[in-house]
């Protein structure tokens, strides 16, 4: 099909639109892309109209602009997206099943929870006496032969994976945990051991947390024998991870001499080389150090600022700890130099008076900013999403880190009756703690007002790098916007 | 002196074999040293040693004459000998005596691994009985029996703060455990000498080590068995556990008040609400040796499910997980960051006791007595001296950030008002209470604060004299 064919395609499934609501703007921008049937933006009309399509019940148009979509855009996942839809909403649950199946094995990345719910509901629709590889796999040509060459249809590792991280992105976190457990059965190679320790950190806590580390630890022991030498390298990485999940430091820093002994880690590892010198120090865990916290809200320019304190080689971590994925808390101070996000912000008084050479920098943003981006973040639509994201983080089940994380979002967000009196009360908080403390010790941050590199390394006692501040997410504000 | 030996010798009179000579020979023989007749000091303390071969006080009197006379190497000889042959009873001032001979021989880089004296934060909060008393409660006294000697010996060390080497000694308490008593006691070690992964793995071995002898208890002993286990569940912050361990146990009928603490936390762990932000709260923001133990008494007379410095259940220093287990809340631990409860939870309350300085100064110096005259600087370089401190970084964490951090204790104890008063300024005052019993604040204050009816008893004074008593004080002092 050329851009022509596909252009004149959608001119005459817009027309065939009639008066519906939708039709009138999807008929201009299809003129607008006039000549130019393969622009980008022709992928997200095209989505909208096939959408469109579906709902109306027109299965073979919409079946027929995905394959459109799919044959001028490969790339794109909105095409075999489409036809599996097209294929669930059909209940042709056979093939349902199969085009979910490639959905997320050519887009692993890109798996939306909507994708993995059509694929469980498909393959429900399959029906117990069709579960199972033989119905799911392509049609035998030659069913005469003996079937014994499935294998498995894709790697049912990732499958797994991609499944509880949706449910963990779709905040139910009881159905992720649940989820875990498939995924652990399947965990063959190192690197499945590696996604595995990601999310014990937001999926558990407490002795849930500590056994499922004990046993990822003991499996991979296991496995670890029959692993080539490069995989029984991430292997120790992983072992080293597990080791800073459970605080056993002594632990870790054996570990680490033996697994650097004759070749280093991979970059992917390198938080560890920078934790192992912290622990090795022999003032650790060192209450001297000159820390710096970064104090502001989530959305002020955090992961900016961690990333300009990196420039200036300080060790940060933004939010979680990139070694263990959990929780910044108060053990993480001392396996870090700088620091930032919600977390850190729960107690900056405690570590005001715990680091006496420690320093405070207040990111801040201008409220309404501010604002739309918290809400675009929390999916929150206005401030009765506020209220509705309240309810829902008071359910034990219903957001990764558990209470660790409920604590922190009652405590910054939720005790208030909107996000316009949470913002007020920190920022009334952080202003009056600091009033009477030495200048030298806090810093206000704001980029918007023209913030940057002279003023923190001012700050900071550091020399000006020549690279540009880092910007971080500039545009989800806009988009937000 | 003399007078007052004399009486006692002749009161012995030819009974010289009586135990009570000991007695009097030590303080006959300390009084000779004091003189600086170490020739007859020497005298006395070898006849000592070899009339009484199963006490310590001749080997050590003579280790004493000898570092008298800086005969370093003598000394150190005399001193090891005395830490090989009694090595449960080893005292604070031996390992300074030590560490002062291997400092004569040029040597102090070897007696780094010895307190030379005890950790100021350490005495004043080891517990000078932390799981003595539940030891003698079983069938044999302490010390008689293979456990009794390990665990005298963990804790005779952590008393000393000598911390490495009580975590050292505590695998074999471990392992001699047999009876309930014994795993009761073992949790009780845990908790000041390790934190992270080795707390967890003595936990886990501790439970391991509980289910392999368990079969054995007798019938009276199986729920104290089944209690520490529940205890073990809770250090590990295994709730599901917990619970429907709790649940069994509790069909067999109330538990001892020993255990109460148990039900407690069960009917938070069960209520729906949990983890409950709404709940009223109340913490005790003093700072230590400000009434506190007395206020967390008080609360419990108000039914308030109380705790004042650890979790009774674990033994553990209080923590954030506590918050959602226990109703109020005081000392140290909760002075840390006290902002953060206030915005966690919104119907809390917050009292904040108080004392008039210079009776608190008094009071907190005698707490800390073995470093009485000692500058906050000096203590902070002796507390991040990496010797092992009991609690460990958390201990270490807060007691820097209250007290160390700080140039002299009055500057301590008045940075930390300003950071009270600055932050409940602004504050609605039905959150906030001031509280001085010197002020002659009680019941009425407190109950009308809380909204409580006034009990007919009077309002509870722990440890009035604290301050007077100086060195013998405990952990169960502070506050």
């Amino acid at each position: 099909m050329s851009p022509e064919q596909f252009a004149g395609l959608l001119q005459e499934l817009t027309a065939s639109f009639g008066d519906r609501p939708i039709a009138g703007e999807l008929r201009r921008q299809v003129e607008a892309l006039a000549g130019n049937g393969l622009a980008p933006a022709s992928v997200a009309i095209a989505t909208r109209c096939g959408r469109a399509l579906v709902e109306a019940n027109r299965l073979d148009d919409a079946q027929r602009l995905f394959a459109a979509v799919d044959a001028l855009f490969p790339q794109q996942p909105t095409g075999p997206v489409g036809l599996a839809h097209v294929a669930t909403r059909r209940g042709a649950w056979v093939e349902a099943v199969q085009r979910w199946d490639a959905c997320m094995r050519r887009f692993p990345h890109l798996v939306q929870a909507d994708w993995t719910a059509a694929q469980a509901r498909a393959v429900a629709g399959v029906g117990p006496t069709a579960v199972g590889e033989p119905a799911l796999t392509e049609p035998d040509p030659a069913p005469s032969k003996p079937t014994i060459t499935y294998g498995p249809r894709v790697d049912a590792f990732a499958t797994a994976v991609t499944t509880f991280k949706n449910l963990l992105r779709a905040d139910r976190i009881g159905d992720a945990r649940a989820a875990y457990g498939g995924a652990f059965a399947m965990a063959t190679e190192s690197g499945h051991f590696r996604a595995l320790h990601m999310v014990i950190g937001p999926l558990f806590e407490g002795w849930e947390r500590t056994s499922a580390l004990l046993h990822l630890r003991k499996v991979l022991a296991e496995r670890a024998m029959t692993f080539s030498t490069e995989s029984k390298r991430e292997a120790a990485a992983v072992e080293l991870r597990i080791c800073l999940s459970l605080r056993d430091y002594v632990g870790f820093a054996e570990k680490f001499a033996r697994a650097t002994a004759e070749r280093p880690l991979s970059a992917e590892d390198a938080v560890l080389v920078s934790i192992a010198d912290k622990v090795r120090d022999h003032n650790f865990p060192d209450f001297d150090a000159e820390k710096v916290f970064g104090i502001g809200l989530s959305k002020t320019g955090t992961t900016s600022f961690i990333a300009a304190l990196e420039v200036l080689k300080f060790s940060g971590m933004h939010w979680t700890n990139p070694a263990t994925h959990d929780l910044f808390s108060d053990d993480d101070a001392f396996l870090f130099d700088a620091f930032a996000d919600l977390p850190t912000c729960e107690h900056f008084e405690q570590f005001y008076y715990t680091f006496p050479n420690a320093r405070f920098v207040y990111t801040i943003r201008e409220f309404d900013s501010w604002k739309r981006s918290y809400l675009a973040q929390v999916h929150a639509a206005s401030d009765a999403g506020f209220g509705a994201r309240r309810l829902k983080t008071m359910r034990a089940d219903s957001v990764p880190w558990g209470t660790r994380n409920a604590r922190l979002s009652f405590g910054m967000y939720y005790n208030y009756s909107s996000i316009d009196e949470a913002f007020q009360a920190y920022d009334r908080r952080v202003r009056r703690f600091f009033a009477d403390k030495p200048a030298n010790r806090f810093l206000e941050f704001s980029l918007s007002d023209g913030h940057g590199w002279p003023e923190l390394c001012g700050f900071l006692d550091r020399p000006v790098p020549t690279t540009p501040y880092p910007r971080r997410n500039p545009q989800k504000a806009a988009s937000a916007a | 002196m003399a007078l007052k030996l004399r009486e006692q010798v002749a009161a012995l009179g030819t009974d010289a074999g009586a135990p009570g000579s000991v007695g009097v020979a030590t303080r006959c023989g300390r009084a000779l040293i004091d003189a600086n007749r170490l020739d007859d000091a020497a005298h006395l303390f070898g006849l000592l040693g070899e009339q009484f071969p199963r006490q310590p006080v001749g080997p050590v009197g003579l280790a004493h004459v000898a570092t008298r006379r800086e005969a370093w190497a003598e000394a150190l000889e005399r001193w090891d000998e005395c830490a090989r042959r009694f090595p449960g009873i080893v005292q604070p001032d031996w390992t300074a005596a030590r560490s002062r001979a291997l400092a004569g021989l040029g040597r102090p880089e070897a007696a780094t691994p010895v307190t030379s004296a005890p950790h100021p934060v350490a005495t004043a909060i080891v517990p000078a009985t932390p799981a003595v008393p539940a030891i003698p409660r079983g069938p044999m006294q302490m010390g008689t029996d293979a456990f009794g000697q390990a665990a005298l010996r963990v804790n005779q060390l952590l008393r000393a703060t000598r911390i490495v080497e009580a975590r050292e000694a505590l695998p074999e308490a471990l392992a001699e455990a047999r009876e309930s008593h014994h795993f009761r006691a073992v949790l009780m070690m845990i908790p000041p000498l390790l934190e992270g992964w080795q707390r967890t793995d003595a936990l886990l071995r501790l439970r391991e080590g509980l289910a392999t002898h368990a079969p054995g208890f007798p019938a009276s002993r199986k729920r104290e068995g089944e209690a520490v286990e529940l205890r073990i569940c809770l250090a590990l912050r295994d709730y599901t556990g917990f619970m429907a361990g709790y649940g069994r146990l509790a069909q067999q009928g109330t538990l001892p008040a020993e255990d109460a603490v148990l039900g407690t936390i069960a009917a938070k762990l069960a209520d729906r609400t949990f983890p409950d932000f709404m709940a009223e709260k109340v913490f005790c923001i003093g700072a230590p040796k400000t009434g506190t133990t007395s206020f967390t008494a008080a609360l419990k007379m108000l039914g308030y499910h109380a705790i004042h410095w650890t979790n009774p259940a674990t033994h553990e220093l209080f923590c954030d997980d506590d918050l959602f287990l226990f109703d109020a809340f005081a000392d140290l631990p909760v002075n840390e960051h006290f902002e953060q409860f206030y915005f966690m939870f919104p119907n809390a309350k917050f009292v904040y006791t108080i004392r008039a300085y210079e009776s608190w100064e008094k009071s907190y110096l005698a707490h800390m007595n073995a470093s009485g005259n000692e500058s906050l600087p000096a203590q902070r370089r002796r507390a991040l001296r990496r010797v092992g401190a009991p609690w460990g970084t958390q201990l270490a964490r807060m007691s820097l950030a209250m007290f160390y951090n700080h140039p002299t204790v009055e500057e301590a104890y008045a940075s930390y008002d300003r950071r009270v008063r600055g932050f409940f300024d602004d504050k609605p005052a039905g959150r906030f209470m001031e509280f001085n019993l010197g002020a002659g604040h009680g019941w009425t204050e407190l109950c009308g604060f809380l909204n409580r009816p006034v009990p007919d008893l009077p309002y509870p004074r722990k440890n009035p004299q604290a301050n007077k008593k100086g060195r013998g004080d405990n952990r169960a002092r502070v506050g």
